[in-house]
């Protein structure tokens, strides 16, 4: 790809020594373009990409073109015209009847037609995270992710492929133009479309950065529609009595606020209920009714579901013949299914989402999918390196693939969350291969969850996050969405060298060591894993060597020698270089790193400070006092506040699983002292209420007890608050006598201002629930029951 | 030698407490003596004893300082204690004036101890201490009350006090003489009135 980037170059310098007098853009019969031409009520989209093709034109050298409505065009010929004009339908062309984003590149004699499907309406947006107009939608560009725009689509493409324009990542810095000073443009007749018709990378709001939305428009992503898939029965539940048959049913209770079935949400309805069936139907078919210009609506459990409701109904379609992918799938799916049946009646171009995910991620077995149900299949191919995973999401696709016409993906880079901010996580081959396969399987399109703005102080703007390191993945997906036959190393080649300029040999062997470290290395590593999509939970120390480290800071410095100073190489560096100095950092405190131990006896120990979650010194601080009898823990754990007065203490009533949403302390303790999977968590917000959690391999998010009978008691201070509280030795299934050391950890979770966390013993990643991260508590007594 | 004649009078001395103060033994890595390039934790040793140096130790102009950490962490869950003193003992040497002492509290005093800052972090000054070059082994009681309950109040778990000689600080050692105070680092006491 060198060779041809270098023949391009040079054929543009030979047609320079020919002698051409003035930069342009020349038409296949010879003559320079005078003009771009769009319609006399152009959509947005149609001229933001004029803009864009006179920039850069411009940029390149290639001179100036004006930009003239249709009803001013110049007699002179040729012109470049964009969007749905008269000269484009006189040639035939019929942009409504283009695919979404589809194009066509088209030479007459009047000149270049680029023209599409161009939505001219208002912003197409969704009501709920991640869809709504802040994070789709930019007011100063009239920009949104979503509503075809082909024309623009065609524009991009157009300078890539003719004038070598390259957007790498969003803003000045990222971009590439090549100066030409002179284009000749061969005959062109081609209609071009993305293979994916649904693409969207979701890595920053496009309210906040219109440097990052023209970003995702110039790589090429985009859709007709959200197709907002999400949790979802929030929506059903939200105005029933907390005692009705609406919910679902759980030891007795019905599961309204408290959250027995799943770990988020305001409880989760009986999906056998026929009344929760007709409720679905007429919300759906009342928002429909309402937006026309929507295409889907999700029915989806709640996030962490490991119960579902005990009616006899609903228990009767437990499938246990795949306890970990299946078990709720005819229940979850035979649900979607019954209420899209109804709502196709009215609205049959309407589509019934729910995501393929957890206990309902494979296909159901007893339920025949209706034309209208769309599934988005949840999964990581970052993780693919792990062949059991990846044979496990390919039984997926190729089992869901069968059943329905309206396959999606719900893809994940996370690796801007820690602990992995800064490490350049690359994979390329993956990418590719996945795409490539998915496209064979008809997967229509993806969402990627890419954002990651933890450990940044609310409310800050949503750029992309880490974009020195998260950069090429996101650009080599999304011109992979056009063709996901294109060449990785290439699409590379090019980049090394545009990209990096005088220093895009150690550039080059940067991310290329970065590629084998993360698909070879790191894959070794994730063997023995057992869950390798949740990196937040994977040290990084497992894949990268000290010496792994020092090699790719190696490159790093050999590259900065080599870019001029205060040159746009030398910022792009920097920019990576700042993020992996973050990582090297993160390393080297993880490699430092070592679980704290705590010695008690039967007297009051020493208070032992909480520190960040990253092991620094806290504030304010936070400390804690432990001790033991036969059969008790007894905590005092004190939280010292400049501001009592901000303290947030709004929970009212114990089991109420928003308790860490108030200042609250968490305590986990795990009885195995080999092993702090299996542990009890319990939540104590300042008002003094309690919520009692217990996890295990089956319930990694937690499975809330249906009422803790526990009563701590707050003491608030002028400049503290203190928890006091007992924990029977029983509530966690400790015995005492039997054993004389256990695994604890300890939370502060402080909610004023931007909110911050502490605690006993730093974690890796950022869920509080880290066994691998629990200290040890060691009685030096044993004690008597 | 003047210096460890003064040593066998610190050990006939002797202390009777009060009934009902504890009185505490700061721990070895709670007090140091240092200089910029150097810190020693527990003290210096010299002459088989371990000193908290303050001011010039040999012929250099080294401007020892010395540096005592106070754990309060045992008082943290009660907010407050009622009184608290740290008491040393000390000997002058090398000069035969008086000499002012300046002791300071260290600003934001947190967990981690570091004597390396801790010689030259800010602090506020705590009090100006006399020392008389002519008298020989004598006790000093520093009353830390005040400044122990504000930490406490703030959730800290320690305060730390630097001393310094403002003589040796102001015209360094221009007769390349020891001109010294020791602060018997084994006599460092912690009085507590809970």
């Amino acid at each position: 790809m060198l060779c041809k980037l270098l023949g391009f170059v040079l054929a543009v310098a030979g047609i320079l020594s020919v002698g051409e007098s003035h930069a342009a853009v020349v038409a296949p019969e010879g003559a320079a373009y005078r003009a771009i031409v769009i319609p006399d009520s152009a959509p947005d989209s149609v001229r933001l990409g004029a803009s864009e093709l006179a920039r850069c034109l411009r940029q390149a050298g290639l001179g100036e073109l004006a930009i003239v409505r249709e009803q001013d065009a110049p007699r002179e010929r040729p012109l470049i015209w964009l969007g749905d004009t008269a000269l484009s339908r006189s040639h035939g062309i019929v942009a409504d009847d283009f695919a979404t984003d589809e194009f066509i590149w088209q030479t007459t004699e009047d000149g270049l037609i680029i023209t599409g499907k161009d939505y001219a309406g208002e912003a197409i947006v969704w009501f709920q995270h991640p869809w709504t107009e802040q994070q789709v939608y930019n007011r100063e560009l009239s920009l949104g992710a979503f509503g075809s725009a082909g024309t623009l689509q065609g524009v991009y493409r157009f300078l890539m492929k003719f004038c070598g324009v390259r957007w790498y990542w969003p803003g000045a810095d990222g971009e590439v133009i090549p100066v030409l000073e002179h284009l000749a443009i061969p005959e062109l007749n081609r209609r071009q479309r993305p293979a994916f018709a649904y693409r969207f990378p979701f890595f920053c709001d496009f309210a906040d950065s219109a440097d990052d939305a023209l970003w995702f428009k110039r790589s090429g992503n985009g859709g007709r529609a959200p197709l907002a898939i999400n949790h979802s029965m929030h929506l059903l539940v939200r105005h029933e009595a907390p005692d009705s048959a609406f919910f679902a049913l759980v030891d007795g209770e019905r599961d309204s606020i408290k959250r027995f079935c799943a770990a988020t949400g305001i409880g989760e309805p009986c999906l056998s209920n026929p009344e929760v069936i007709a409720k679905a139907v007429e919300i759906i078919c009342g928002y429909f009714a309402a937006n026309p210009e929507q295409e889907v609506f999700p029915l989806v459990p709640s996030d962490g579901l490991t119960r579902i409701c005990e009616c006899p109904a609903c228990q009767a379609q437990l499938d246990d013949r795949d306890p970990e992918l299946g078990r709720f799938s005819n229940y979850v799916w035979g649900f979607v299914n019954t209420v899209a049946r109804e709502v196709g009646r009215q609205y049959p171009d309407r589509l019934i989402g729910c995501i393929a995910y957890e206990k309902y991620l494979m296909p159901p077995s007893k339920v025949e999918l209706a034309e209208n149900v769309a599934v988005q299949l949840c999964k990581n191919r970052g993780a693919f390196g792990v062949a059991p995973y990846h044979d496990r999401v390919s039984a997926a696709i190729e089992a869901w693939s069968g059943r329905t016409e309206n396959l999606y993906i719900w893809e994940y880079y996370l690796a801007s969350t820690p602990p992995w901010r800064g490490f350049p996580v690359f994979f390329p081959d993956n990418i590719a291969a996945d795409l490539q396969y998915l496209h064979r399987q008809g997967v229509k399109g993806e969402m990627i969850e890419a954002e990651s703005w933890f450990g940044v102080a609310e409310p800050c703007p949503k750029y992309m996050m880490c974009p020195g390191t998260q950069h090429l993945n996101l650009y080599l997906t999304s011109q992979l969405y056009w063709d996901p036959e294109q060449n990785v190393d290439e699409l590379l080649a090019e980049y090394y060298v545009l990209f990096y300029g005088p220093a895009h040999e150690p550039m080059r062997n940067f991310w290329e060591f970065a590629r084998k470290l993360y698909q070879e290395d790191v894959k070794a590593s994730l063997q023995g894993v057992s869950d390798p999509t949740n990196l937040e939970k994977i040290s990084p120390l497992l894949g990268y060597s000290p010496e792994a480290m020092q090699t790719l800071s190696g490159y790093l410095s050999a590259a900065r020698d080599l870019a001029p100073a205060d040159s746009v190489y030398c910022r792009r560096i920097e920019t990576i270089g700042h993020e992996f100095a973050q990582a090297e950092k993160l390393y080297s405190r993880l490699s430092r790193k070592s679980n704290p131990v705590l010695k008690i006896g039967e007297t009051a120990n020493v208070p032992e400070r909480l520190v960040t979650t990253e092991g620094a010194a806290a504030q304010p601080p936070t400390w804690f006092t432990l001790e033991a009898d036969g059969g008790n823990l007894f905590f005092r754990i004190a939280c010292f506040e400049p501001e009592m007065s901000g303290i947030k203490a709004n929970i009212t009533e114990n089991d109420d699983p928003g308790m860490w949403q108030d200042d609250s302390v968490e305590i986990y303790l795990a009885a195995d002292p080999g092993n702090g999977e299996n542990c009890v968590q319990l939540v104590i917000s300042a008002s003094g209420k309690i919520v009692q959690y217990r996890y295990s391999r089956e319930f990694p998010y937690g499975l809330k007890e249906t009422s803790c009978a526990l009563t701590p008691r707050v003491i608030r201070e002028a400049n503290r608050w203190l928890v006091e509280i007992a924990v029977p030795h029983a509530v966690w299934g400790f015995v005492p006598g039997a054993e004389k050391e256990f695994k604890m950890n300890i939370f502060r979770t402080r909610r004023i201002h931007s909110g911050s966390s502490s605690c006993w013993s730093p974690i890796v990643g950022s869920r509080y629930y880290e066994p691998e991260s629990f200290g040890s508590v060691i009685l030096q007594e044993k004690l008597e029951p | 030698m003047r210096l460890l004649g003064s040593i066998a009078l610190i050990a006939v001395m002797g202390f009777g407490l009060p009934a009902q103060e504890l009185s505490l033994k700061l721990p070895e890595e709670d007090m140091a003596s240092a200089i910029p390039s150097q810190f020693y934790p527990g003290g210096l040793e010299l002459w088989d004893q371990v000193w908290l140096i303050v001011g010039q130790p040999n012929a250099y102009n080294r401007r020892d300082r010395a540096l005592i950490r106070v754990d309060l962490r045992r008082w943290l869950m009660a907010g407050e204690v009622g009184k608290i003193h740290l008491t040393w003992q000390y000997v002058p040497y090398g000069f035969t004036d008086r000499r002012e002492l300046e002791i300071s509290l260290l600003r934001q005093e947190e967990e981690g101890f570091d004597v390396y800052s801790a010689y030259v972090r800010p602090a506020d000054l705590l009090s100006s201490w006399q020392v008389d070059g002519s008298e020989g082994a004598q006790s000093y009681r520093l009353d830390l009350t005040r400044e122990a309950n504000r930490a406490l109040s703030a959730g800290r778990g320690s305060i730390a006090v630097r001393i310094r000689d403002c003589y040796s600080d102001e015209y360094g050692n221009p007769g390349a003489r020891v001109q010294m105070v020791g602060i018997i680092a084994n006599s460092i006491m912690l009085k507590v009135e809970e």
